[in-house]
């Protein structure tokens, strides 16, 4: 447990020293961005006709999803596999 | 589910991590440009597709789009249950 807080305590020193380091070359902080609004590909709206689409899904099958008419589809787009979530 | 990973990477994915659905591929991203679910104003290596969940009804049409609290997408951690009351106040039965 020492040792684990002798480090902690070591990191954060390293940690400070940078911070000074930074400010001390006198740098203006940059500017703040101005809030650039997202732009999406398409803009769908409750009660459009959803997209039309055949995709191989993990379970090695085509998946079309006039195949699901008839059932409620869920469809959850996310960004990246193994990316934690 | 789906993203624009390709059908090999989603199918390891899912074999580690799935759910019981399948994990679609768009890797060319037709779909996910139709969806509205890529960011047109970032380069075309960083886009991915945004958190968002598309309920879709018997009819095919749209009963109903999550974009989470601020319109970025929705929350990874409650995705599972948003979407359980989701149908469930959209009326699915269950199976």
């Amino acid at each position: 447990m020492l040792k684990l807080l002798s480090v902690c305590a070591f990191a954060g020193i390293g940690l400070l020293a940078m911070a000074a380091a930074g400010s001390g070359q006198g740098q203006s902080p940059p500017p703040p961005e101005t809030p650039v609004p997202a732009q999406y590909s398409a803009d769908l709206k409750v009660g459009d006709m959803a997209p039309e689409f055949a995709l191989p899904g993990s379970d090695g099958k085509v998946h079309k999803l006039s195949d699901y008419r008839g059932k409620t589809v869920v469809l959850a787009w996310f960004p990246k596999a193994f990316t934690g979530g | 589910m789906a993203s624009v990973d390709d059908a090999e990477t989603n199918k390891r994915f899912a074999a580690e991590h799935g759910g019981g659905f399948p994990i679609l591929s768009d890797p060319d991203k037709t779909a996910a440009k139709a969806y509205g679910v890529i960011r047109t104003d970032r380069p075309p290596e960083q886009q991915f597709a945004t958190r968002f969940t598309f309920y879709i009804g018997a009819d095919g049409k749209i009963l109903d789009i999550d974009k989470g609290p601020r319109g970025t997408g929705v929350s990874v951690k409650s995705a599972g249950e948003d979407t359980i009351k989701k149908l469930e106040a959209l009326g699915v039965k269950k199976k």
